[in-house]
């Protein structure tokens, strides 16, 4: 009797390491995840699945999509990648809430929470990666009472975990700045030079075209060290509403800009960082760019990227 | 696309236009395959855009259409319009993020 005991006991264990390992497996195939509301703004947001294998018969079809409580109102920001632990967030700007996506089985994508205002700021909008894996992100705007500004002008940077858990937070009030439009957009994070760089731009189509700052903290403490104006060039608009930072090869951080203006900012770890308008792109409303290597992909609302 | 090595002054290499009503918007890079993702910004009571796959040339410098990337009606692109989504809603979805697997 003991001898079968201790086979089974033996068995059990064998088939609950194999079963261990395989849930170590990173999941077969290939997806992209698309963060969708409904166009009409009667259902809800939700995150479509698409196979994204070339390899794949069915490359480019639909997998599976997960609906979410949230009334559509202004689907907007993911991640701009997939982060390691494969919990991604993803927001609907105009409700102010944020959802924290389980990818790690892509083809059973889960809820795993959602958050609102955090830490007395609201409307998160971007979301970057820090190296310990939380999220440092922008929320455009404190609460009433937060600051001395008034209510609106001013946000803050929050740091969260994947549990959407608040680890510190920030105000990006400045009073150097008392009355500009310092409602934080997007940001790029650089480690090395412990900095992060944040952009101000308003989600309100009343003061879309009052941002032209951008903000320079210090990583380590997220003190607020410089809030700057972006240089103007010579059509005088194309800084307006500076939106994505990105850092380019050599350094320095292009700024995307609502006004097609493509900003670079040098000196970032001294006191004096310094804007200059790199180049402009045909149009306005320029959205969201990638840096490959030494390209930079820009999307332009004159129908070309 | 601009050629950015000499991040002072970059020049443009190539251009794309997907059609002359297409507002591109999202852009992300997927290291993987190499591909980047475009999704539109959609102006109020317009018809409901596609998303597309874009190759990059990083010899020449250029993006194309990846024109194997097809939705299952047969298009290229990933339509959103009117269709049934396997969450059970039937509607017109509207994207904005979009993010590849690692």
């Amino acid at each position: 009797m003991r001898r079968v005991l201790f086979i089974l006991v033996l068995l059990f264990c064998v088939i609950a390491v194999a079963s261990h390992l395989q849930d170590q497996k990173p999941a077969p195939g290939h997806y992209l995840f698309v963060w969708c509301g409904d166009a009409g703004r009667k259902g809800n947001d939700f995150l479509a699945v698409v196979d994204a294998d070339p390899s794949s018969p069915s490359y480019g079809h639909l997998l599976t999509s997960l609906a979410t409580d949230q009334q559509t109102m202004r689907v907007h920001h993911t991640e701009y990648t997939m982060p390691a632990s494969g919990m991604l967030f993803a927001n609907d700007h105009d409700a102010g809430r944020t959802f924290i996506f389980d990818l790690r089985d892509p083809l059973h994508p889960k809820v795993v929470t959602s958050f609102t205002d955090l830490a007395g700021y609201m409307h998160p909008h971007s979301y970057l990666r820090l190296p310990n894996g939380h999220v440092l992100a922008t929320f455009q705007h404190a609460h009433h009472g937060a600051t001395e500004e008034p209510v609106g002008m001013t946000g803050g940077l929050v740091e969260i975990d994947d549990h959407g858990t608040v680890i510190r937070s920030a105000s990006n009030a400045d009073p150097a700045f008392a009355g500009a439009l310092l409602t934080p957009y997007s940001l790029v994070v650089l480690p090395e030079l412990d900095r992060v760089v944040s952009t101000n731009s308003s989600m309100h189509i009343d003061e879309i075209f009052a941002g032209v700052t951008y903000q320079v903290w210090r990583l380590s403490d997220l003190k607020l060290l410089k809030t700057a104006y972006f240089d103007v060039g010579e059509n005088r608009y194309a800084q307006i509403s500076p939106e994505e930072p990105r850092l380019a090869p050599d350094g320095s951080i292009f700024v995307q800009t609502l006004g097609c203006g493509l900003e670079r900012i040098t000196g970032v770890n001294t006191d004096e960082p310094k804007s200059k308008l790199a180049y402009t792109f045909p149009g306005n409303w320029c959205g969201v760019p990638t840096i490959v290597g030494h390209y930079l992909v820009q999307s332009a609302a004159a129908s070309t990227v | 696309m601009l050629d950015i090595a000499n991040a002072a002054k970059p020049v443009e290499v190539s251009r794309l236009k997907l059609s002359d009503t297409y507002q591109p918007h999202w852009t992300a890079w997927d290291t993987k395959t190499q591909r980047i993702v475009v999704t539109s910004s959609m102006t109020p009571g317009a018809p409901v855009e596609r998303l597309y796959l874009l190759k990059l040339d990083p010899v020449a410098g250029a993006l194309t259409l990846d024109n194997t990337f097809r939705d299952s009606d047969g298009k290229i692109g990933f339509g959103f319009a009117d269709r049934q989504w396997p969450h059970g809603w039937t509607g017109s979805g509207l994207p904005h993020g979009a993010v590849f697997s690692r």
